[in-house]
């Protein structure tokens, strides 16, 4: 009798020591509040003194930003960027994490302590980023110790500025803008992205001008289809180059569509500019396997067949070129060959071959010419210009755009870049292939 | 027909029988006490006969030969004790009462240095399981006895098989799961006075309960009336999971009126263990009752032991080495001020076995038995919808990634240093998790970014053994039975808590990205569309296994004067099926409701052969052959989501022998064994989270082919009563032996059913030490016990991951003599397809105990046990490889490794009653 009483109290010490379900408290949410030093810097002036640079540039004065976030990575056609806006102006900022969004939301106020970080030019437009990373992108937590953010995000903060297209300024690049009475040239018929490379769609208004809505094809709508219609597009506006484009945050962005096409009344489109005819990046897919051109499905192009006679020719990616491109090996004859280009469109017109090189001078001391690379169009040998490159000149890995006049305009166009073993000593890197109409100022070779 | 095979053999082989044989009998005591002990296994070695004291102590060998003989008695808590004895050409040999000699401590097997839960190390990410062997009952070889206590902190497994192979039965019924064909240890957690006593078969040997499987069988028995009269109150102190136990029972032995009682409970607790963010709540129970009628025993007995324990997790050799912590747990994190565990374990597993005993005949038993036993498993994980990894060690969280940028490696090697404050980055980050999904609340969609999910993997199955002990002659016992299993397996997750999230959009965030835009694919079920799901609530994936079983063996022993042998037979049918409760968008057509019913009929042959040289040396060997169903866990290729499974799923085969020498001298005693197995057409699983593509990535392996080969030594010399000593160890090499095709597909549904030639010729096994040996030093005087022993350790691997052996991981990379040779590259490819070998070593275990007996015939006892006493932090017990492949970051994702604790005591104190 008495175990049994032992037994009962043993139980019933066991009893209450489980009996408290282990349960969490809420932890308390507490709004973000920024404690540190007001601003002194907008992002119109940050611009003006750094309009200068090439190479990523240390931050080296307390500068402080106050701005509100107006883009990030919620849809997925934003990748790896928050887009930050104050009264004089925009900017990006690179940062290597993803979901971004799920701390910064559009609307929030952040405060950037810019001692420290890099500006960075890339495209010809100026952003905030970090040095000796892989493309200029802010480490993640090295983004938390400059970045603070300061209250709940209220999406009011935001409010884009209603422009029109014929009246585009400098001031403007990386703000967030509102198009009204604007359309989609493929509405209806084609989505806002290709499913395997970033696809760029025309976006014009009623008098006939045109521009760039560039969309990733990792977008959560990058399948669905381009609205019909007339509508009004709520957008980041930025610059690549000279290039205008457009980048939406997500599919909220596109409103109203379904309205007539406005100036659909009969007035003729105006000029738009460089028309293009066949273009090829060799698209976004991992390419950490390096393929040879016969494995890989990521081109941008399905309609046309490329092709190596040679089998070393591979795609690749760079800490440098972080999208593929491909790699003729040193001293082994490569080849593209592309087949099936359709430029009949352009029979009126004067057609340029464009596309990007690079050399791999990695030793001190290395040096070619760009030439090794020949372009046979139809059989025809291209003229390409000389370009000594070499180490010591700073040319490692450093990309030269090249364009050719000459081209013809018929169909099934077949183009070849023959990477010649007796002169490509150090291993060639080209991208970016396009046939364009010849702008006024066709520059044969220039650096990128 | 090969029923009269049978009688063929019965008859040719058992003349004469019933000659002139004699009996020997006699009881068991207590040396000091005189307490009569039970369910102690005791050894006729010259006969070849078996059996166990009764709860009286009392024991009864039949029919035996005259001569000299060697008596064993084996039991957990006494020293094994081995006497001569002469007997006579007929008549009776009563030895009276033989006293032996209780040792202090607890059932050693159970509360090894690393305790039941930890033998299973999961990673559910990965669906590797490094278990170790687990012995819960005392065996009577050397080898084994020593090896399964000392050996399984170096997570030692015998002849280097999988768990599946060792069987564990209770009071004669089957208790391996059907799923993943394991016993799970836990469920008798903390209930150490009931599992003492039972029979072991070493490996493949014949046995009076089971056909018996290669890694060896175990008969636990917990019948009511096996247990002698008394209590036993026991408290525990150690710095493991869990610092405290406590347990009590007490039995009433078999009473005049046929009754016997039987009860324990127990209970283990730690708020922290000796690994942070580890703890550990426990309590167990057990009650049996057992009537005893004419010849029949009818036993009944339940037990349990609930559990809820927070996990430990492996990481990367960078972040051990960062935080300057070999024991380092990346799963918890402060929440509000408090360590929270994300992994935490939940499980209960009640089980009631019913048994019956029929002693027909003076020399033929029947027992049958049926079993149940349900199990509610869940285990909780992060997840999170569309924000970034939230695991601290996420390697693109560590300095190395941020290699190139000087200032920011240095920055993420001083916050992974700190440890501590407000951007303290070591640790899981819940109040960051609650605050973005607050930030959904007022700016977003309101469904959970980061949520806890439990990942349940419940079982309820029913068991039925029945079997036939008899005697056909004096020297030929025949053991026949039959088995019937089913079995119901439910896997699904359920919503934990949302951490302040208002919903949980139930789609695959996986393939959103790969399929954007697509409504049908991203959805979980298709039968309910877009569903929000709050706590509680099932989502994700649901899906039923169903497996059945039915089998039929015997087997045969013949003893003779200068020769033993044995043979038996099983023949085995099973079946499994998956159901699913959801219709997959990734797999519209194979996901929802009954799939295929793949069977299977297998059938199994072995036989062995004793050359006694003299009463004290005998050679043996056996030899068998067997197919082996696969376990329903490894053949589909993705089974939360689809049925899809290889075509010809086909039953491995698996050929194995062993050779040993066995010698008992009155000082020296030991076996040496050589042994081989092979296993032919094995199927396996693993799976990785591939963060670029997001998405689960399984690869399922068939045709697996591996070949275990060593030998084994166990020698223990008596010099006196008071010193002996023991040596014990293996050196073995267990391998993969062919290139097997694996089928990969990824859980987004973007690749499905890839099959490609996988390279793992001549790769070891991972995760065992393949040499392993032991030198004991014991002592007894006066009640007082003293033992050391110096454990030496090596050839360990890390377990390989079959996706790093892929042809096509490597296109492109050329040897040194080819054009195109990159340097680099060609390092990375050797880099990647390595094995890793662990680094062996010694460590040093002491043990120290002492009873006291009392006026009353009671006992008091304790005994303290220092593993690792040189407190050695730097012993690799364990890794896997991950399994993302970059050729241009080859240590971009190195392996996951678990290392040994360094001093380990186990305090332990009891009152016996």
């Amino acid at each position: 009798m008495k175990i049994a009483h032992y037994l009962f109290g043993f139980a019933l010490a066991i009893a209450v020591l489980f009996s408290c379900e282990r349960d969490f408290q809420a932890p308390p949410l507490t709004e973000p509040a920024y404690t540190g030093d007001e601003a002194n810097m907008t992002i119109a002036k940050l611009k003006t003194l750094y309009a200068n640079i090439t190479d990523p540039v240390l931050i080296d004065v307390d500068y402080i930003l106050r701005a509100i976030v107006i883009g990030n990575d919620i849809s997925g056609n934003i990748y790896k960027q928050i887009y930050i806006q104050d009264e004089t102006g925009g900017i990006n900022m690179g940062v290597d994490q993803n979901s971004i969004f799920t701390e910064f939301r559009v609307g929030q106020e952040i405060y950037v302590r810019l001692k420290g970080l890099y500006m960075v030019m890339y495209g010809e437009q100026l952003q905030i980023g970090y040095g000796q990373t892989n493309a200029n992108r802010i480490p993640w937590e090295i983004f938390n110790f400059y970045v603070h953010k300061n209250k709940w995000p209220q999406a009011k903060n935001s409010v884009p500025k209603t422009i029109k297209l014929s009246q585009l300024d400098q001031s403007m690049v990386n703000t967030l803008v509102k198009l009204e009475n604007v359309y989609f040239v493929d509405g209806g018929k084609l989505p806002f992205s290709e499913s395997d490379a970033t696809t760029n769609r025309i976006l014009k208004d009623g008098d006939g001008n045109s521009i760039i809505v560039r969309n990733s094809n990792y977008a959560n709508f990058a399948a669905d289809i381009l609205p019909e219609g007339g509508g009004t597009l709520i957008a980041i506006l930025s610059k690549y180059r000279a290039d205008w484009q457009l980048l939406i945050r997500s599919i909220e962005d596109c409103q109203q569509f379904g309205q007539p096409i406005p100036g659909s009344g009969g007035s003729t489109p105006a000029d738009p500019g460089v028309t293009t005819y066949y273009s090829e990046t060799f698209g976004t897919a991992d390419v950490s396997a390096r393929p040879l051109i016969a494995d890989y499905t990521g081109f941008d192009n399905k309609n046309v067949t490329y092709s190596d006679a040679s089998g070393a020719v591979s795609l690749r990616t760079t800490s440098t070129f972080n999208t593929p491109h491909l790699w003729f090996p040193a001293n082994r004859d490569g080849y593209l060959t592309i087949e099936g280009i359709d430029t009949s469109a352009g029979a009126d017109e004067t057609l340029v071959l464009n596309y990007e090189l690079a050399a791999n001078l990695f030793d001190a001391g290395s040096e070619m010419n760009l030439n090794a690379m020949a372009v046979t169009v139809d059989g025809t040998a291209m003229d390409v210009p000389s370009q000594m490159v070499s180490n010591a000149n700073g040319d490692n890995n450093k990309v030269y755009a090249i364009s050719l006049r000459g081209i013809p305009a018929k169909n099934n166009l077949k183009i070849e870049f023959h990477g010649k073993a007796s002169d490509n000593k150090f291993g060639l890197r080209l991208d970016n292939i396009s046939i364009t109409t010849a702008s006024d100022d066709v520059i044969v070779i220039r650096p990128k | 027909m090969k029923q009269k095979l049978w009688l063929w053999i019965f008859l040719c082989s058992s003349f004469p029988a019933f000659a002139q044989t004699a009996d020997v009998k006699g009881r068991l005591v207590d040396a000091v006490s005189e307490n009569p002990i039970a369910g102690v296994l005791v050894i006729l070695r010259g006969n070849n006969q078996t059996t166990y004291t009764d709860d009286n102590g009392q024991f009864l060998f039949r029919d035996v030969d005259g001569g000299e003989d060697v008596l064993v008695f084996n039991a957990a808590d006494f020293h094994s004790t081995e006497e001569t004895v002469i007997i006579p050409v007929s008549g009776t040999l009563d030895r009276g009462d033989i006293r032996i000699t209780r040792r202090p401590g607890d059932n050693f097997q159970l509360t090894a240095t690393i305790d039941e839960i930890q033998r299973a190390m999961e990673d559910d990410d990965v669906g590797l399981s490094q278990d170790v062997s687990a012995m819960v009952i005392f065996s009577n070889d050397i080898f084994l006895k020593n090896a399964g206590y000392q050996f399984s902190q170096f997570r030692y497994r015998m002849r280097g098989y999988q768990n599946r192979f060792e069987e564990r039965y209770i009071n004669g019924v089957n208790f391996n799961d059907q799923i993943r064909g394991v016993f799970n240890y836990a469920s008798v957690g903390a209930l150490n006075d009931m599992t003492r006593n039972g029979d072991v078969v070493n490996y493949f040997a014949p046995s009076a309960y089971s056909f018996g499987s290669i890694g060896g069988s175990e008969n636990i028995n917990m019948r009511a009336g096996n247990y002698t009269r008394g209590g036993k109150a026991t408290i525990s102190l150690t710095n493991r999971n869990y610092y405290a136990r406590a347990m009590v029972s007490y039995s009433t032995g078999m009473q005049d009126n046929g009754w016997a009682v039987s009860a324990s409970i127990g209970g283990r607790y730690s708020h922290e263990g000796n690994i942070e963010g580890v703890f550990y709540r426990n309590i167990s129970y057990a009650f049996g009752l057992e009537k005893e009628v004419n010849n029949h025993r009818i036993s009944f007995m339940t037990f349990g032991s609930p559990v809820e324990r927070g996990q430990q997790g492996s990481s990367v050799q960078e972040v051990y080495d960062l935080v300057g912590n070999n024991l380092y747990n990346p799963n918890w994190g402060y929440q509000n001020g408090k360590k929270r565990n994300a992994r935490v374990v939940k499980s209960y597993d009640p089980t009631g076995v019913l048994s019956h005993i029929w002693r027909i005949s003076e020399y033929t038993t029947l027992t049958s038995g049926v079993g149940m036993h349900h199990s509610r498993y869940g285990g909780t994980a992060l997840n999170w919808y569309n924000g970034p990894d939230p695991r601290p060690d996420y390697y693109r969280y560590l300095p190395s990634y941020h290699r190139e940028n000087q200032t920011a490696f240095d920055y993420y090697t001083y916050l992974w240093e700190k440890q501590c404050g407000k951007d303290n980055i070591s640790q899981v980050n819940w109040d960051k998790m609650w605050e973005a999904n607050h930030i959904n609340n007022i700016e977003g969609s309101g469904s959970a970014i980061y949520m806890v999910e439990e990942r349940r993997r419940d079982l309820f199955e029913m068991a039925l053994n029945s079997t036939l002990n008899t005697r056909l002659s004096q020297r030929v016992k025949l053991t026949a039975g039959i088995g019937l299993k089913n079995s119901l397996s439910k896997q699904f997750k359920t919503v934990d808590d949302l951490l302040g999230a208002q919903y949980l959009l139930d789609t695959d965030k996986f393939a959103e990205r790969d399929f954007p835009g697509d409504e049908q694919t991203v959805q979980n079920d298709l039968n309910r569309p877009d569903r929000r799901v709050y706590e509680g609530d099932v989502f994700g994936y649901d899906f039923r296994f169903r497996v059945n079983s039915a089998d039929i063996w015997f087997q045969q022993e013949h003893s003779y004067r200068y020769v033993d042998f044995y043979f038996g037979s099983r023949l085995k049918y099973s079946e499994f099926q998956r159901e699913g409760k959801m219709r997959n968008g990734r797999y519209p057509d194979s996901s929802f409701g009954k799939g295929k019913t793949h069977r299977f009929t297998d059938y199994a042959l072995k036989a062995g052969l004793t050359y006694k040289i003299s009463g004290r040396h005998f050679i043996t060997g056996n030899i068998s052959y067997q197919t082996v169903a696969p376990l329903v866990d490894n053949v589909y290729i993705s089974p939360r989501i689809t049925d899809q499974a290889p075509e010809n799923i086909q039953s491995m085969r698996v050929f194995s022998s062993d050779l040993n020498y066995v010698f008992s001298l009155p000082n020296l005693a030991g076996r040496v064994t050589l042994f081989n197995t092979n296993f032919y057409d094995d199927m396996m699983r693993s799976s990785y989270y591939h963060d670029s593509e997001r998405t689960f990535v399984n690869h399922q392996l068939s045709g697996v082919d591996k070949v275990h080969r060593g030998v084994e030594l166990g020698v223990n010399y008596k010099l006196n009563n008071t010193w002996n000593f023991d040596l014990i160890g293996s050196t073995a090499e267990y391998y993969y032996s062919n290139n097997p095709e694996g089928v990969i597909s990824y859980e987004n549904g973007k690749e499905s059913g890839k099959t490609e030639t996988v390279y793992m010729t001549d790769y070891y096994l991972g995760g065992t030490p393949q040499t392993m040996g032991t030198f004991g030093i014991n002592f007894f005087r006066n009640y007082w016990f003293l033992n050391l022993n110096i454990n030496g350790f090596g050839r360990n691997y890390v377990e390989i991951s079959p996706l790093r052996r892929l042809a096509s991981n490597y296109i492109g990379i050329m040897p040194p003599e080819a054009e195109g040779f990159d340097e680099d590259l060609y390092n990375a490819y050797r880099i990647l397809t390595h094995q890793e070998k662990f680094k062996g070593g010694y460590t040093l275990d002491l043990g120290i105990g002492k009873i006291w007996y009392l006026r009353n015939r009671h006992s008091v006892n304790f005994n303290l046990t220092v593993n690792n006493i040189l407190n050695r932090r730097d012993i690799r017990t364990g890794g896997y490889e991950q399994g993302r492949v970059n050729p241009d970051y080859p240590n971009r994702f190195n392996s996951k490794y678990y290392y040994m604790q360094g001093i380990n005591c186990f305090f332990n104190m009891s009152y016996r009653f």
